[in-house]
């Protein structure tokens, strides 16, 4: 079987495929597993030996050319994407896997010749689209990023259906290079010490903790810890990794720019714990197996934090937070929320702190970071339990309402062995009281209040569908009958939009618009078909949330 | 696959506006109903550069 993956994002995304190519060829030892990616994309993956080939697309090269506006120069860029697509566009493809999103890769889906496409893909009638739910799933995530609950790594896996995945370590160091770079150490006075690694850069200044800082926390672990600090960074980012060696002094090693690909990989497996924003290494870091402390101020930990059990991701706890820094941020305050004493704490404690620990580790920081440790929730999926005692928030409550009802959903878990149950109750006993019960009962009951309105516009929806498939189904069609119930319909999902009031109904009503969208547009009839079809499965899942929030609610209420 | 680079070569060096790649794709989605490979390499080339620009 030809199996080919489309990844023409950014390091990061090409690392997160990490354990899916792995997963693929656990479920499918036999095939000839293939890439289709930039050339920073060959460069990260191309070393995996479940690969078997990986074809390169200069699009930065092409993009250049184009947007010159040049005819000339586009003619290039013609020229280029021919010989790119030469070899790859002669093989008659079994599968190809689509996990970019952008529409540049969803036509690379659409041009190459293949049996089955997954993923982002495209169809003749020039519509975007993806078949599987768990796609339409991390697209709704989008828009609501506060409600997301699931790494990409596990809506990868989940998209193409794997069982599962291989958890780190999953790149091993080649041993030549261990040695090498742990005698450079030892030349340099590392052996027998600690190594506190810490990675100062990040693609955009809204992920990065201010230099000052990793700075006070690099000098903190040499002079009171007995640590030994290395400073990593690429070519660009020599300037500050330069600065932070000069603050930290005797005992960090600043080797920004100077590593390849895999001594990077050879370094972070020798380092005790690396503290780093939200960037490309950390999921190097994360896939060789160490440990890490994760800092998040724009972007998402629960989407994109580092995939393992162990690991520590820090967030201000701010009600912008993730911002994806969409707007920009006239004071960037957050990027201050996060002291150094803080991770300090958490470096040295990491282990022994728990749900259950009091906030006080915290120290000045008390109420303006949270603190989370990842694990593999029952289903194999990356978790964060929050460390401390957090008060429960109605946030909190909607987001484990939203996972164990998709879940249920998925057919992941089922409501008949309590299973769903189960898990609300424990992930509840995460949390604190909250800091005000009635209001967030208050909350909930507003939240029953409008899933139920949700639900009956989606059995109206439902009905109206049917009405039209019966219409359509006469010998003679009665054009004005269609056009009102048609109008009817357009009517209901202006309603149906007005209940997403940014709650997690907002999650819903946003899914419900990305699965429509979904929906190949072929004949009115199967379209009807198909969208009565999306409106009873969406009815479903808006019953089942019911049905969970109010087990949260008669627990909550007996809290008192 | 199945494209005609040179027929696509031979749109673009036909086209008399500046924005060639967008006036090609439009002369063609008005005349063909359905997208085939050759609009598809087009479209790519038309995003591959927006997304240089963002």
């Amino acid at each position: 079987m030809n199996i080919l993956i489309i990844q023409i994002l950014r390091i990061g995304d090409a690392l997160q495929l990490v354990p899916v190519i792995k997963g693929i060829k656990q479920v499918f030892p036999q095939s000839r597993l293939c890439l289709l990616t930039s050339r920073l994309g060959a460069s990260i993956l191309g070393g995996q030996e479940e690969i078997d080939e990986i074809f390169t697309l200069h699009k930065e090269q092409m993009a250049n050319l184009l947007i010159t506006g040049n005819k000339e120069d586009i003619l290039l860029s013609v020229e280029q994407l021919r010989s790119d697509l030469h070899e790859v566009g002669a093989v008659k493809w079994d599968w190809v896997i689509n996990f970019s999103y952008t529409f540049s890769s969803a036509l690379l889906s659409f041009i190459l010749d293949a049996k089955h496409r997954s993923g982002f893909t495209a169809n003749k009638n020039r519509q975007y689209l993806a078949k599987e739910k768990w796609f339409a799933y991390s697209l709704a995530s989008f828009m609501n990023r506060r409600y997301s609950n699931f790494n990409w790594v596990d809506i990868n896996k989940n998209i193409l259906g794997l069982p599962s995945v291989p958890h780190p370590p999953l790149i091993v160091p080649k041993h030549g290079d261990v040695a090498r770079v742990s005698a450079l150490l030892q030349k340099a006075g590392f052996e027998n010490k600690k190594i506190l690694g810490l990675h100062p850069g990040a693609s955009r200044a809204y992920k990065r903790w201010p230099l000052q800082k990793f700075a006070d926390l690099g000098r903190a672990f040499v002079q009171k810890h007995g640590y030994k600090v290395i400073i990593f960074g690429d070519e660009t980012e020599k300037g500050p990794c330069k600065q932070l060696k000069s603050y930290i002094g005797n005992g960090a090693e600043d080797l920004s720019g100077q590593t390849t690909l895999d001594e990077l990989k050879a370094f972070f497996s020798l380092c005790d714990v690396l503290v780093t924003n939200d960037t490309g290494p950390m999921h190097l870091a994360s896939a060789v197996g160490t440990s890490i402390v994760s800092l998040f101020f724009s972007t998402h930990f629960i989407e994109t934090g580092p995939y393992g059990a162990g690991h520590i991701a820090v967030h201000p706890a701010i009600s912008c937070f993730p911002c994806q820094s969409t707007v920009k941020c006239p004071h960037k305050k957050c990027l201050n929320y996060i002291s150094p004493e803080t991770i300090e704490t958490i470096i040295l404690n990491r282990k022994a702190l728990g749900s259950n620990s009091d906030t006080d580790f915290l120290g000045r920081d008390k109420g303006m970071v949270k603190v989370y440790r990842s694990a593999f929730d029952p289903w194999g999926n990356l978790e964060w339990t929050p460390l401390g005692k957090n008060p429960m928030t109605f946030e909190d409550v909607e987001r484990i309402l939203l996972k164990t009802t998709w879940l249920y959903h998925c057919n992941v878990i089922n409501s008949s062995n309590n299973t769903a149950h189960e898990y609300v109750l424990n992930r509840m006993a995460l949390y604190g009281d909250p800091a005000d019960r009635i209001e967030l009962l208050d909350d909930l009951e507003k939240l029953l209040l409008n899933l139920s309105k949700f639900s009956n516009l989606l059995d109206a929806g439902c009905r109206v569908c049917l009405d039209i498939q019966t219409q359509l189904l006469k010998v003679a069609l009665d054009r004005p009958v269609v056009e009102s119930l048609g109008k009817r319909l357009t009517a209901l999902e202006t309603e149906l939009s007005a209940l997403g009031d940014g709650s997690s109904v907002s999650f819903l009503t946003e899914l419900l618009t990305v699965l429509r969208e979904n929906i190949e547009q072929t004949d009115i009839l199967r379209l009807s078909a198909e969208t009565a079809r999306l409106y009873r499965d969406m009815k479903v899942i808006s019953q089942e949330m019911i049905q969970r929030a109010k087990e949260v609610s008669a627990l909550l209420g007996d809290r008192v | 696959m199945n494209v005609n680079y040179e027929k696509i070569k031979m749109l673009i060096d036909q086209c008399e506006e500046t924005d060639c790649l967008e006036a090609v794709l439009a002369r063609i989605q008005a005349e063909v109903p359905s997208m085939g490979k050759d609009e598809a390499v087009l479209r790519l080339l038309a995003e591959l550069a927006k997304e240089g620009e963002a």
